[in-house]
């Protein structure tokens, strides 16, 4: 009995932020009404692989970044992979640097946040320029990459509370 | 071969480290390699985004129920504390609509007679389905909407999606149960219109901005300000006639349209059954359009293959939907039986906007119409 709830309680520890990584995908394509706020929609992805890769990188597997990079591509209706590109490099490169953020205050990981967020805008920015063959407009990318970084603070308490809830139960 | 001692002493176990890149690599090399195959292959990347939209169409759907209901309220409140300016513009609007009821039959009867006098092919009707809208674009990269229809009720790839307004895209994927629409402000939007105060024809292109540009024109063309502009027809990929927006900004050779179409309330849109002349794909809106209650339909004229004629609607014998557009018509004297002998035109074409003839004399809408001569 207690080898099934610790096994489920594993089970909920990885499939909990994959199902969140899905889900926070799908919010972002809902009608909100705007469509110059639906333009600059921050992604919510993005501080979620970046969120449990930092703090809880075995609830964040490459597989599961990249597959939730995939499905918000389905949702763009653009090229397939541009997304799951940004979340695989986010894993990769966080997790390469997850023990130098993690002795650092909060402040500091947002900021890593924002640096990374940036770098990342800027590769999808080139990256959709090449595919479309286009310059896109540089200012929606500029309010889209300061709207994710200004969500990142009220998106990462809630993941806190949710690692604390899934944590507490081992 | 030597290697460096810096780069031995960095990696104290090069084995392992390899191990925790190598899943790494992989991943990176089949997103690009992913990237790489939509670009090369766009026709199988539209098959697999079909398919898979209907799996992304009903989670979308259900997640945005809340919000939906959320903006619903928001209106409902909005509209309570506007109640008493709003009913007195609509009141106002209600009133000039009337006259405008007036001028419209008139017009109508004129123009049936003067078809009739040009031997023109009738207009037809195309029929359409109202579908739920799913999903905002979401991202600065595509100016697309998931809709809540696809095959199964005749939805096909390039049919125009319009709003009640104008045209608001087409469909660019199409799945089982769901499709996506390209905006007319994606950067991939390209329509054929003309200006009807003019004749120009032109080529509306988006560019991710709310106001696509109006390109190609004719060198000499005189846009300006508050021109209204509709689809040409040219090509056989849009209908001719369907309402686009108004010129909204020139500068020089830059002209940009303001949208007829709402596109900040799309809940619901219409999609066509115009099948286009030049599309491969017409075996995939062969099927036939759910025919909704609402009967919701556009006439507009083409030159394309018509639609069973089980399918095409029959004509409002009192109002045009609010899609019918006036068709761009020479200045005709308001008798018809002293309208001059003019040869007929080539069966099926498309009618000349009124360049030829200089500026239309119609009236604008925004303005009080002549009193009716022959309405009620």
């Amino acid at each position: 009995m207690a080898a099934t709830l610790h096994r489920a309680a594993i089970a909920m520890r990885t499939g909990v932020p994959f199902v969140l990584g899905l889900l926070l995908a799908v919010l972002s394509f809902v009608p909100y009404g705007s469509p110059e706020f639906s333009v600059i929609m921050p992604s919510l992805t993005l501080p979620l692989v970046y969120y449990w890769t930092l703090y809880r990188p075995e609830s964040m597997p490459l597989a599961a970044a990249f597959a939730i990079g995939l499905w918000q591509d389905i949702l763009v209706g653009g090229p397939l992979g541009l997304m799951a590109l940004m979340l695989v490099v986010t894993r990769g490169v966080i997790e390469s640097q997850r023990q130098v953020l993690l002795t650092q205050p909060f402040a500091v990981g947002w900021m890593g946040y924002a640096l990374i967020s940036a770098a990342l805008t800027v590769l999808a920015w080139a990256i959709a320029g090449l595919w479309w063959d286009h310059a896109f407009s540089v200012w929606p990318f500029i309010a889209h990459w300061g709207l994710g970084t200004a969500a990142y603070v009220p998106l990462a308490v809630g993941f806190r509370q949710i690692d604390k809830l899934l944590y507490q139960q081992a | 071969m030597r290697r460096s001692g810096g780069r031995a002493a960095r990696t104290a176990n090069p084995e392992r480290g390899l191990a925790q890149r190598l899943p790494f690599a992989i991943f990176i090399a089949v997103s690009l390699g992913l990237l790489i195959f939509s670009k090369i292959y766009p026709t199988l990347n539209d098959q697999v985004q079909g398919a898979l939209i209907d799996v992304a169409a009903p989670v979308v759907d259900v997640l945005g129920e809340p919000v939906t209901a959320i903006r619903g309220f928001g209106t409902v409140v909005a509209d309570t504390l506007n109640g008493a300016k709003k009913v007195e513009t609509l009141r106002a609007e209600n009133e000039r609509l009337r006259r405008w009821r007036d001028v419209a039959m008139r017009l109508d009867g004129e123009n049936a007679q003067l078809r009739a006098l040009m031997r023109v092919s009738d207009e037809m009707q195309i029929p359409s389905i109202s579908t739920r809208v799913v999903s905002d674009p979401g991202g600065p990269f595509v100016r697309a909407i998931l809709l809540d229809a696809g095959v199964s009720r005749g939805v096909g790839k390039f049919q125009p999606v319009m709003d009640k307004a104008g045209v608001v895209g087409r469909i660019v994927t199409v799945g089982r149960q769901s499709s996506r629409a390209l905006l007319l402000t994606d950067l991939n939007s390209r329509i054929p219109v003309f200006i009807r105060r003019t004749g120009d024809r032109g080529i509306l292109v988006g560019d991710n901005s709310d106001r696509p540009k109006l390109a190609y024109l004719p060198m000499q063309s005189s846009a300006r300000i508050d021109d209204e502009v509709f689809t040409s027809g040219d090509g056989g990929i849009f209908p001719a006639k369907l309402p686009v927006g108004v010129v909204d900004y020139v500068d020089g050779p830059t002209v940009r349209v303001r949208l007829a179409a709402d596109l900040s309330r799309l809940d619901f849109v219409n999609v066509m059954a115009y099948v286009p002349l030049e599309k491969p794909e017409q075996s995939a809106v062969a099927q036939p359009l759910e025919t909704l209650p609402q009967g919701s339909s556009v006439t507009a004229e083409t030159g394309a293959d018509r639609p069973p004629a089980a399918f095409a609607a029959p004509a409002d014998p009192v109002l045009p939907s609010p899609s019918l557009v006036p068709a761009p018509r020479p200045a005709v004297p308001a008798d018809p039986p002293a309208f001059p002998a003019v040869p007929a035109p080539p069966e099926g074409t498309p009618a000349q906007p009124a360049a030829a003839a200089g500026p239309i004399e119609e009236e604008n809408p925004d303005e009080t119409p002549p009193p009716s001569q022959g309405g009620t």
